[in-house]
């Protein structure tokens, strides 16, 4: 009896939790993944389609354009590869800037102001952000650009989102800007946590700078790096709303992403494509869970 | 003793409530008419959402069927409403959006059929059009908004310029406008909707209003030659550097009044959002035989409560008396044609006389609608800053009509 009241007792803890979770985020998720293999415009029946509708999207040249970047073109490439190259550059950015101002920072003087004001775009909402961002890069407007002519390199000047070959680019460095914040923030509270000790033994035994930085604060940050890593990885899979204010995915696709791609077949497309947008949403998640799970288990090891 | 009385203060106050609860259930006061109040929503905020309130307000009067006005985001009425109208509920009496979603939402069988509330003879045929289904009218053609080349008089004064008769004309004159020291580009180009009212204006102007209804019944193809040369044309003029770069429509609408651009393609309820009305002089596109009017239609759920007040409502909408009440504020081109001109402000007064004789056409975002149009404003914008990829865009264009 009274292991069975140990068992139950905690589980009846977990009921609430449990059921909210069920409900509200792994239902969805199921029943995304079976309407990935149906065709439905939200009005008529469901019709049971097989995998038609992940053949369609991978023919589709919004969701997957690689001739593009075969032949060294300027973008689109397609939801998918914008998203990997939003990753590949967005990633290692945020992590190397975050970790640099949480060192460099760690010693000085009024660092919580200059924190602050770094983690200013991670507390503006999105949506706000990308109508700064719009902004910064105007080119009668933008501040990016006064700064191009008051170096005296005005030839740069030019509307950044408005072009195929820089919208792109300049989104995700807007998002750098907005995330930057966050990762520097992890790293200097893991930093706190590093014992002076540790930097003082390396220091009697002679350790460069350099080599302290590479052999023990690099490693000791490792499990933050793996959480910024998996958090960035998340947002930048879903990013929408920063891309939907600044450029809604143009011009000519150029800076389409998966987020905005799966809102433009359900709400936009008259009748919905619910099925291709369920397909894209359950590839997402699975790259998503796949990075995931490997990147926890680095951290396990 | 105390705890004794104590507990039994709380048993009987816990009887009275269940008893009291018990008696309030089985003598329930006898239901009151529920009084009618019709709920309308739209995207309309500020000085547009005054003006529908004006006129809702009238009807009251008139009827005394009571009603109110939510301003939405699009979005609500784009997606929230169909979803509520698929569970056969109505999300609202009366909503006024665009024609492709009404006749979307008219073929699955969730609006209202309208076509014994309205005479049809008193709206544009190409504008009725857009909301019929097998025949049968499922929207209110309300208000819309013509489309002209505005510019402040006063700008044109100051470097002697004059308003272009002809295309020859008005290349002349862009050519002028160019030289003039602080103009950023002759046209100012909002990205979204605004380049899509530049593409409308040159379709039917330089092309002409038959290809233009050809375009969006899907008779006629984007890449056909007839097409391609209207486009080559405006490729040319933005290569010139007659057109600036795509930015944000809002925003360029005070740089184009600060004159950092002499003209901004526009809907003619541009008047309610400039702070010198009597400053504000337009043309159609010089030499063009027709005007696109950007339409809002009012539209029934089947699913509404009250029926009978809902078509009151409607015919009041639909009628001369009601558009009215809205024309005299300006910001409106009626779509009722019965609507007098006198009626209307200087500046109403001139967009009707400028569209008189014109072909009025409906606006691609309600004659096609969709995706196409999340394409076309994409590679619109795409053609602006890099017009040599016409052929791509014109492709783009034909590849995402709707079967």
């Amino acid at each position: 009896m009274k292991k069975l009241r140990k068992g139950i007792i905690p589980l009846l803890f977990l009921l609430p939790a449990l059921v909210l979770l069920g409900s509200l985020a792994l239902y969805p998720v199921v029943e995304s993944v079976r309407m990935s293999f149906m065709e439905w415009d939200g009005f008529k029946e469901l019709r049971f389609v097989g995998i038609k509708n992940y053949i369609k999207i991978f023919k589709s040249k919004d969701f997957f354009n690689p001739k593009g970047i075969l032949n060294l073109s300027s973008p689109p490439y397609g939801a998918l590869i914008h998203s990997l190259i939003w990753l590949a550059i967005f990633l290692p950015l945020i992590t190397i800037l975050g970790l640099t101002f949480s060192v460099l920072l760690r010693n000085v003087k009024g660092k919580s102001v200059i924190k602050s004001f770094i983690f200013i775009g991670m507390v503006v909402p999105m949506i706000v952000c990308g109508v700064v961002i719009r902004f910064m890069y105007d080119e009668t407007a933008g501040i990016i650009n006064a700064f191009f002519r008051l170096i005296g390199l005005g030839n740069f000047a030019k509307t950044w989102t408005a072009y195929p070959d820089t919208a792109l680019l300049a989104l995700i460095l807007g998002s750098v800007w907005v995330w930057t914040g966050f990762s520097m923030i992890i790293y200097a509270a893991g930093l706190d946590l590093v014992s002076e000790e540790l930097y003082d033994a390396a220091e009697i035994d002679g350790a460069s700078p350099w080599k302290i930085f590479w052999r023990i604060t690099v490693p000791i940050l490792k499990p933050c790096t793996v959480f910024i890593i998996i958090m960035g990885l998340i947002a930048a899979l879903r990013i929408f709303d920063m891309v939907y204010v600044t450029t809604y995915g143009g011009p000519g696709s150029a800076s389409m992403v998966l987020g905005l791609l799966i809102y433009i077949k359900t709400f936009v497309s008259i009748p919905s494509d619910l099925g291709s947008a369920t397909a894209i949403s359950t590839f997402l998640l699975f790259i998503a869970l796949v990075t995931s799970i490997f990147l926890i288990r680095q951290v396990k090891e | 003793m105390e705890k004794k009385t104590m507990t039994i203060t709380i048993v009987m106050l816990i009887i009275g409530l269940i008893v009291g609860f018990f008696i309030g259930w089985l003598v329930k006061p006898a239901p009151t008419p529920e009084p009618v109040m019709l709920k309308t929503v739209c995207v309309w905020t500020w000085l547009e959402e005054e003006a529908i309130n004006d006129v809702l307000a009238e009807f009251t009067k008139k009827t005394g069927i009571e009603t109110e006005y939510k301003a939405v985001p699009e979005e609500w009425i784009e997606v929230t409403l169909p979803m509520m109208l698929n569970l056969k509920e109505a999300a609202a009496d009366v909503s006024w959006i665009e024609s492709a979603l009404i006749r979307h939402l008219a073929g699955e069988g969730h609006l209202m059929d309208l076509t014994d509330l309205i005479n049809e003879d008193d709206y544009p045929p190409a504008i009725i059009n857009q909301v019929k289904v097998d025949g049968k009218i499922y929207g209110v053609p309300f208000k819309s908004g013509g489309t002209f080349f505005y510019y402040r008089k006063s700008f044109f004064r100051k470097h002697n310029l004059t308003p272009p008769a002809t295309y020859e004309e008005f290349k002349a004159l862009l050519a002028k406008i160019k030289e003039i020291p602080g103009i950023i580009a002759p046209i100012a180009s909002g990205d979204g909707w605004p380049l899509r009212m530049n593409v409308e204006g040159f379709l039917v102007g330089l092309g002409d209003p038959e290809l233009y209804l050809d375009l969006t019944s899907g008779k006629a193809a984007w890449t056909e030659s007839k097409v391609r040369k209207v486009f080559d044309e405006l490729a040319g003029m933005i290569e010139a550097g007659y057109f600036g770069v795509p930015g944000d429509p809002i925003g360029l609408v005070t740089e184009w009044w600060e004159e950092k651009y002499a003209f901004y393609f526009m809907g003619s309820w541009l008047s309610l959002y400039v702070t010198d009305p009597t400053d504000l002089g337009f043309f159609t596109f010089p030499g063009s035989k027709g005007d696109v009017l950007h339409c809002d239609y009012a539209f029934v759920p089947v699913y509404v409560k009250h029926t009978e007040e809902n078509k009151e409502l409607i015919k009041f909408l639909a009628s001369a008396e009601g558009q009215s009440v809205w024309a005299k504020r300006g910001g409106m081109f009626p779509l009722n044609l019965r609507v007098t001109r006198d009626i209307m402000p200087e500046i109403e007064k001139k967009v009707a006389e400028t569209v008189e004789g014109l072909a009025l056409l409906p606006e691609l975002d309600g004659a096609i609608g969709g995706e196409f149009i999340v394409v076309m404003d994409d590679q619109l914008k795409l053609l602006w800053v890099k017009p040599g990829v016409l052929d791509s865009v014109l492709k783009a264009l034909e590849e995402a009509m709707p079967e």
